[in-house]
């Protein structure tokens, strides 16, 4: 009877005893390094990338053939993008009725999936980065152009880098680059604007200043010396 | 074959028995991928910040279910067989993992690439999760985007690190006691040759102080075990004990100083290149408590990384 008190006992505080040790939960020992931050080169690459990628996917709110109201377009064979979006048609603007693409004047493109439109730069085998997007615009099927305007806008992943872009304003047609509107990308603290003019050669500019100039054709993105 | 290679692996290594039954259970077989395959698609820094956790706990699960009470007899010889199991239980930080090295040579990362550049490695550890692969992020020091590569994915979603080891002892005279831990040396086909063995002696002042209200010993564990040329593993403890006897219960509990290392190595597939690299475990310490209940016991260690174990020893 004695002993079995004993037992009782000693179980009783080995169980508190590991209760209180159950509270040291093991320290983490893998490594958990700080991510570098960008540099405004940097962050000016990735706003160029997504007009470089803006430049392929506006058009096709403007450039359709499908009699539907609602349809995936599949980018392949693209120089920068690749993925699939949907994009839904409407007349009487974004609350609107259904309508087929010739009659719509109202577009609404999403990229697809969690990781969204896949972009390659410079040709870098393996290197991409991931687009989403979700953009409205405005049809003018007169002029065959669509005027994307605000709150579209989108994310884009780079590895640990993420960033995010907004869209105001920009026209474009079936062919020829974009010629008006904004696109303003943030990543790292720093924010860019790209601003489109119709030509391939765009000024990418921080707080109003062009600091560098984007050639759409070939995708070189040059540093504009500020004067002397 | 895959398979059949990977079953020889589980039945033959009761040692690692654990970890790579974790391993065949995970959705990753069906991705024909394991440890080793992982390894080979990556560097030796990737390999490094992948494997850490894997690499931190063994040791302290080496160092695992060391004694089972204090009490040594002094002139009645004692025999013990039996199996040891320990699981190192991981903060849930470990799961993933972030490494950052610079001044590193793009073009060992890429051939298309050229200079040097910051390397941001990022993604699941090998007890991350399986459906999510790690990122290689490349900053060039002379300028551009960012440039983002695919990593591997986690192995097997897990916080516990398994280990079992087989154990035999004598003991009984003047306090000593000796402990080995065995498995004979085994050709695992592309594996390598496996071995493991592990030695210790405890001693038991117990016949000296003979009306001390507790049960006390001192002893050391060294241990060795490979896995093929894939990885080495080392442990050495020295540890002090007490245990108090409540018939039929024997409650137990230490202090441990550690050390604990492991090379691992493997062929880097991008540059065919042979890495190994070695490296130590963090747990230099650890207090232990735990219970036995006539041939079974149970406790828990408590140091950098909280272990548990539980034996089974069948003796006389």
């Amino acid at each position: 009877m004695k002993n079995n008190l004993k037992t009782m006992v000693a179980l009783g505080l080995v169980l508190m005893l590991t209760g209180l040790l159950g509270a040291c939960e093991s320290d983490s020992v893998s490594p958990k390094d700080e991510t570098p931050e960008l540099t405004q080169e940097n962050v000016a690459y990735q706003a160029a990338i997504v007009a470089l990628a803006m430049v392929e996917v506006g058009p096709r709110v403007i450039d359709f053939t499908p009699a539907k109201n609602v349809y995936t377009y599949s980018f392949t064979g693209y120089e920068y993008v690749e993925g699939d979006v949907e994009i839904d048609f409407r007349t009487g603007g974004a609350s609107g009725e259904p309508a087929t693409p010739s009659n719509a004047d109202y577009a609404r493109l999403v990229t697809l999936g969690d990781t969204g439109l896949t972009v390659t730069y410079d040709g870098l085998a393996g290197s991409a980065m991931s687009l989403t997007a979700d953009i409205q615009a405005n049809l003018d099927q007169v002029n065959d152009t669509a005027t994307i305007f605000a709150p579209s806008g989108g994310s884009m992943v780079s590895g640990v880098y993420t960033g995010t872009f907004d869209i105001d304003g920009v026209v474009v047609g079936v062919t020829g680059y974009p010629t008006a509107g904004t696109i303003t990308f943030t990543a790292g603290g720093h924010t860019l604007a790209v601003t489109f003019n119709g030509t391939a050669n765009v000024p990418v500019s921080v707080n109003g200043t062009t600091t560098w100039m984007l050639n759409l054709s070939d995708g070189e993105l040059s540093e504009v010396m500020p004067p002397m | 074959m895959k398979l059949l290679r990977t079953a020889r692996l589980m039945w033959c290594v009761p040692v690692v028995g654990f970890l790579f039954l974790l391993i065949a259970a995970s959705p990753v077989q069906a991705q024909d991928d394991d440890f080793q395959d992982l390894l080979e698609q990556v560097g030796e820094e990737y390999a490094r910040a992948y494997a850490s956790p894997f690499i931190e706990a063994f040791g302290p699960n080496q160092n695992s279910a060391m004694f089972q009470g204090a009490s040594i007899p002094w002139g009645q010889l004692t025999f013990g067989v039996g199996i040891k199991v320990m699981a190192t239980h991981l903060n849930e930080d470990d799961q993933t993992f972030q490494k950052t090295v610079r001044n590193v040579d793009l073009g060992s990362i890429d051939s298309s690439l050229s200079g040097t550049g910051t390397l941001i490695l990022n993604g699941p550890t090998v007890f991350g999760d399986p459906d999510t692969r790690g990122t290689v992020t490349l900053l060039p020091d002379a300028g551009g985007p960012p440039i983002a590569l695919e990593g591997i994915p986690g192995l097997v979603d897990s916080r516990f690190v398994p280990l079992m080891a087989p154990e035999a002892s004598v003991g009984g005279v003047f306090g000593l006691k000796a402990t080995l831990r065995y498995f004979p040396e085994l050709d695992l086909g592309d594996y390598g040759k496996t071995k493991y063995l592990g030695f210790g002696l405890q001693w038991s002042p117990n016949g000296l102080l003979v009306d001390f209200p507790v049960d006390m010993m001192v002893g050391f564990f060294d241990q060795e075990m490979n896995v093929g040329s894939l990885i080495e593993a080392n442990a050495k403890t020295m540890f002090i004990a007490v245990s108090k006897d409540f018939n039929p219960l024997t409650v137990y509990g230490g202090f441990a100083k550690e050390s604990a290392d492991m090379t691992v190595g493997y062929t880097y597939e991008t540059t065919g290149e042979r890495i190994s690299f070695t490296a130590e475990s963090q747990q230099e310490s650890r207090f232990t408590l735990g219970a036995k209940l006539k041939f079974l016991s149970a406790e828990m260690g408590v140091g950098k990384l909280t272990t548990y174990s539980a034996g089974a020893m069948f003796g006389f």
